[in-house]
């Protein structure tokens, strides 16, 4: 499994990513970063990362979790990677974020 | 407020709780010396420099998956940040259990053996502060 996060935009600007969505500030959306990527977004404060939920799978506790239970945190592509890798946490996946922002650049082009 | 006899401490790295594996676990938040002494002084005039952050875990190797090694190995290779935090109980924090915590912290050392023959497989992990970290803090909440 790779690890993944969304994003919410914080800044009055568009941000336009590679898979071709376009968002504004408050919008949020999942797009493909690298580690690198997402922290320097995360840094700039252009984004932040939208908590996710997380399931340990593992025997060892995670952020104060007990195995087989869920935890919802912010964490970064690279934290969540080595756990992932690591065989302590799997992703929850929850619906994607509302399609309205992913359309709102063909709208404007209509 | 009370002594504390250390036997349940709380060792997490990368928020996974290795306590269970943990023998023991030392922490360091020092500042350089810097000596500003000029002309005139009648002592050796001190100021502080750059701080240093560390915390040092002993734990019991463990190569299940999902115990020691396979937490602490990914993180030697890696320039990726992680908590380090350990605590006097393994509890919530308090203010009579507060955290030692480097928020942002790589590891710059991992012994992943080092054991003579009868020994328990202890192995050392070190953590220091990562770039743009504000080093050793002590939250209770």
């Amino acid at each position: 499994m790779k690890a993944a996060n969304r994003y919410r935009v914080l800044l009055p600007l568009q941000v336009d990513t590679r898979e071709g969505g376009s968002f504004r500030q408050g919008d949020v959306f999942e797009t493909d970063f690298t580690p690198d990527e997402e922290a320097t977004n995360v840094e700039t404060g252009l984004l932040e990362i939208v908590p996710a939920r997380f399931k340990v799978i593992g025997e060892q506790r995670v952020a104060e979790t007990d195995p087989g239970e869920e935890f919802e945190t912010v964490m970064t592509l690279g934290q969540q990677q080595m756990l992932i890798d690591g065989g302590h946490i799997e992703r929850v996946e929850t619906p994607p974020p509302a399609p309205k922002s992913r359309s709102r650049k063909k709208k404007e082009e209509e | 407020m009370a002594i504390i006899v250390f036997t349940n401490a709380l060792a997490l790295v990368n928020s996974v709780d290795l306590s269970n594996h943990c023998s023991k676990v030392t922490t360091t938040d020092e500042r350089a010396e810097v000596d500003v002494s000029a002309m005139g002084s009648g002592f050796v005039q001190v100021t502080k420099g750059l701080g240093n952050a560390q915390i040092d875990f002993e734990f019991l190797q463990d190569f299940a998956g999902g115990s020691v090694h396979a937490t602490l190995s990914p993180l030697i290779s890696s320039t990726t940040p992680v908590p380090a935090e350990t605590r006097p109980v393994n509890s919530a924090r308090s203010a009579t259990n507060p955290a030692i915590l480097l928020a942002s912290a790589l590891m710059f050392t991992y012994a992943g053996l080092d054991s003579q023959v009868g020994d328990a497989a202890k192995i050392t992990a070190t953590f220091k502060n990562a770039p743009g970290g504000t080093g050793i803090t002590y939250p209770t909440s």
